[in-house]
């Protein structure tokens, strides 16, 4: 009896996991990797940054002056387009992540230069507005099966940087599809009936 | 004294071969104009800058074997016996009469339809120059060319027509007569100007007249029947000069005073009826020929000192940065004129370093064999052929390479910098948002950093007359286009005025000092600003008085792009060359998004402007269509307006979902308090000049709304 009603308690408890608030815990700054990618040429160039407190991500995008006789300080970057040029933080856990994000740009040609977004599972999907303001917010939810994160693409990354800000974090564990739901009460069953059978087993030696 | 003589003579022969090599210097690298001529000055009233109107003629040839003209339709059948195509164009220059009071910017602009622009009284005060000189070569309406050239105020231009062996060329032409009723013959027009070409014979069976039952916005044809040709005729006829009428003129020689060709119906028409005629035209113009003579003109005024025969030009070397502008039709043609190269002239200058297409997301029929520059957006017409976006991308759904508007000029490194401004009817009606999202719709393309956009929310085709009239004259506002009619919401008065003046300073301040103008602002798909054009996906709220669900049908709501086969010798994506299958099949219909709306059917994304953040009403970009053959669908390209209940018990009375002025606002005092802070909100984030603030408050409180 004792092993099972452990087993039953433990899978009770795995269909009722909080949300996780703030980059603490499971979700602290260390377990987020940070990546810049793509290579800035130029004068005064800077691949961005990304930087933590328990309930604060800030991007910082990628920005230089162009070398001459060029129009982009990302090697390989076009103005607008999601480009080489990027910093992005991803953490490997699945599950529900809703955030808060403010975004502000210093380029004086507005917000289509700098793509401010996020990464479900590997694939980008922008969040800031290319023909809105140069400052922007929104509360969203994303949920991901394998990892998540943000990215802030400089496309051609001069004119000026664009800042990206994360608040109000949480992530809820992933809710166990119906399917599993079956399994585990098949599960459950199987533990009865073996239990049953032993009770029967050991009545039938008494006897 | 005799040595002195001989000196003069020695000098002026030095003078002559100076001349004459300066000419010669000059005839090399000069863009091809070799003549001017001013024909009047006039003063211009107004401003603190005296001013006048220089209006004259240019005289220009080209070159057919040059790079810089091959893009033209036909120019190689448009050659003088000595291998050149000559053109002659108006043109007026707007000056000050003191050029030391000159700015140094010229604003070279696009008449559209041949209608003559004078710098307005802000420019003239900042000491610009304008410049506005002809395109338009179809020698057709206001285009035409008077019989005297040096007479008239409107714009036109002269240009060959294409021969081969010395023999007008021939082909079809198609042309359409809707809304009209009884025995009088009726005009063959293009947006109320004639089809500007010539039957090659009143023998009729060689024409086919057809009748259509319906058209929907989406292009659903339902045909009626062909008329037989024993039943109607190429002339003009009425109760009185019964059918067949008065044969028209189809002598080329009396063009343009023979137009608008007629067409007579021995039984009269039918205005439940659309009638489409395909006829054999002849006298085709080579119509780029215009542009060049555009682009001619511009580089004699801002570069050339002289022309060839040592006529000054009179603006010489006051030109240090210059914009070209063109509104609607001639904003198209601003565009055309880019994608064509043209913005490289002769000598391989940059020609403009600016460019202002104004309410205009297309281009147009301006260089194609039988095309109808006036025609913008209805059935067969042209205008939305290739790329017309900045950069280059894939048109995948016309199966077309990567290409843009900018894709010649970046090969030459003669683009300009641009702002292109427009609004709802843009949208609706002059199938805009290609533009923005190609022809696949799921991809906001990006502009250039050269680039600046501005959406001008809920606002009719080139903005309407702006103030703080809550109740305006229920009448319904003029439909434009061939006949259309009226629509059934009254006029839009959302303006566009406080915008352009940004845009204008801004405009000169980016190409004079390098100063950014404000960042574009537009609807976009990534910002959820631009969707389906559906009232569920742009969340227009239902049961606003008069606009009926049926409105947003596909059949009735959004004019599309439509992908044509034009037939082998038209190219699709120039949109030049010759069409020679018309009508033109529907290959393809290209999806079409619309702005997402707020809870008072006000359009959300673009540019913050007062009375859309302060409003009185729902500010339409569409219109419907009153009665006539259109009736129910989307009125041609013009906006309307349906003003709020001004009280809870008013709205509450006609079902209206909409917040009533008294709950919005609560009185008159609320209303300004409103205008006020909306005013300051655009006005913070560069989209309003304090000017205009101050103006628009000042308007708000002397307003009758709530009191």
């Amino acid at each position: 009896m004792k092993p099972i009603s452990t087993l039953l308690t433990l899978a009770l408890a795995a269909l009722a996991v909080p949300a996780q608030a703030q980059f603490s815990g499971p979700y602290a700054p260390a377990n987020w990797t940070t990546l810049s990618t793509g290579t800035l040429a130029g004068t005064g160039t800077s691949a961005g940054s990304a930087s933590f407190s328990s309930s604060l991500l800030t991007l910082v995008g990628g920005n230089g002056v162009a070398p001459a006789g060029s129009d982009a300080s990302c090697v390989g970057g076009t103005y607008g387009f999601a480009g080489p040029c990027q910093i992005q933080t991803t953490i490997g856990a699945p599950g529900t992540y809703s955030f808060h994000w403010s975004y502000l740009t210093a380029d004086a040609d507005g917000p289509a230069g700098d793509i401010f977004g996020v990464v479900v599972n590997g694939v980008r999907t922008s969040l800031s507005d290319p023909g809105g303001s140069i400052s922007q917010s929104g509360d969203r939810t994303f949920t991901a099966s394998s990892s998540f994160g943000w990215f802030l693409n400089c496309s051609d990354c001069t004119g000026g940087a664009a800042t990206a800000m994360i608040t109000n974090f949480t992530v809820a564990q992933p809710i166990p599809e119906p399917s599993t739901y079956a399994l585990m009460a098949a599960g459950l069953a199987a533990l009865g009936a073996i239990s049953r059978r032993r009770r029967e087993g050991r009545r039938a030696s008494q006897g | 004294m005799e040595l002195l003589r001989l000196d003069g003579a020695a000098w002026r022969l030095r003078a002559v071969v100076a001349v004459c090599a300066g000419v010669a210097a000059a005839a090399s690298v000069e863009a091809r104009v070799t003549r001017i001529v001013i024909d009047s000055t006039t003063a211009v009233t107004g401003g603190a800058i005296p001013y006048q109107t220089l209006r004259g003629r240019a005289f220009g040839e080209l070159d057919p074997n040059d790079a810089h003209n091959a893009v033209i339709t036909d120019i190689q059948l448009g050659k003088d016996a000595d291998g050149k195509v000559r053109y002659e164009t108006s043109f007026t220059i707007t000056k000050p009469v003191d050029m030391a009071m000159a700015s140094g910017f010229l604003w070279h602009d696009v008449p559209n339809r041949g209608g003559n622009i004078i710098i307005n009284v802000t420019e003239r005060d900042l000491g610009d120059i304008g410049l506005a000189s002809g395109w338009q070569a179809d020698n057709s309406g206001a285009t035409a060319v008077p019989t005297n050239h040096a007479s008239g105020t409107s714009h036109w231009v002269v240009v060959p027509m294409a021969r081969e062996n010395g023999q007008l060329v021939t082909g079809k032409v198609l042309a359409r007569i809707v809304n009209r009723s009884g025995p009088d013959s009726a005009p063959l027009n293009v947006m109320g100007n004639p089809v500007p070409y010539l039957p090659v014979s009143l023998d009729t069976t060689g024409a086919v007249l057809t009748t259509h039952t319906k058209e929907t916005v989406n292009g659903q044809v339902t045909e009626g029947s062909v008329i037989p040709s024993t039943d109607w005729s190429f002339g003009r006829c009425s109760a009185a000069t019964p059918f067949p009428g008065t044969p028209v003129d189809i002598n080329e020689a009396n063009l343009p005073g023979s137009l608008p060709v007629h067409v007579c119906l021995k039984n009269g028409f039918d205005p439940n009826l659309l009638y489409q005629l395909t006829y054999q035209a002849k006298g085709a113009y080579v119509l780029g020929a215009g542009m060049a003579a555009f682009r001619d003109v511009g580089s004699f005024f801002k570069y050339q000192a002289a022309d060839d025969f040592g006529t000054p030009n009179p603006i010489a070397g006051r030109v240090t940065a210059s914009s070209m502008r063109g509104s609607s039709q001639s904003g198209n043609f601003t565009r055309q004129f880019i994608y064509s190269g043209m913005n490289q002239d002769e000598a391989n200058r940059m020609l403009h370093n600016g460019a202002w297409p104004q309410i205009a997301g297309r281009r147009v029929a301006a260089n194609v064999r039988w095309g109808q520059p006036d025609g913008v957006l209805e059935l067969y017409q042209l205008g939305s052929e290739g790329a017309q976006w900045w950069v280059d991308y894939p048109d995948a759904a016309r199966n077309l390479p990567a290409n843009s508007i900018f894709h010649r000029c970046n090969l030459s490194g003669t683009c300009p910098k641009v702002i292109e401004h427009f609004g709802g009817s843009e949208v609706f009606a002059l199938k805009m948002t290609m533009e923005w999202v190609g022809t696949s719709a799921d991809f906001d393309i990006p502009l250039t950093r050269n680039v600046r956009r501005y959406y001008i929310g809920s606002t009719t085709h080139g903005g309407g007359g702006g103030g703080f009239v809550h109740q305006p004259p229920a009448t319904g506002a003029n439909c434009p286009g061939n006949n259309w009619g009226t629509g059934t919401f009254r006029a839009n008065p959302m303006p566009s005025t406080q915008m352009i003046n940004v845009i204008r300073l801004a405009m000169r301040a980016w190409l004079m000092n390098g100063t950014p103008p404000p960042p574009s602002r537009y609807p976009t798909l990534i910002g959820g600003t631009l969707v389906s054009p559906t009232r569920q996906d742009m969340g227009f709220p239902a049961g606003v008085p008069g606009v009926p669900e049926s409105v947003f049908e596909p059949e009735n709501f959004i004019f599309p792009v439509f992908d044509y086969d034009w037939g082998p010798d038209f190219n699709r994506a120039d949109g030049s060359g010759v069409p020679t299958n018309l009508p033109p099949p529907i290959t393809k219909v290209i999806p079409m998004k619309v702005p997402r709306v707020d809870a008072d059917g006000n359009e959300l994304g673009g540019v913050p402007t007062v009375l859309r953040d302060a409003p009185l009403g729902t500010y339409l970009g569409w219109n419907m269509t009153a009665a006539g053959f259109h009736k129910g669908q989307v009125c041609n390209y013009v906006g309307g307006y349906i003003p709020f209940a001004t009280t809870l018990a008013e709205r509450q009375a006609s079902g209206d979902p909409r917040l009533s002025l008294v709950e919005r606002y609560g009185d008159h005092a609320g209303y300004v308090a409103a205008v006020t802070q909306a005013a300051n909100n655009a006005f913070s984030q560069g989209y309003l000049l304090a000017a205009d603030r101050d103006a628009l408050i000042a308007q708000a409180a002397a307003s009758d709304v709530l009191k």
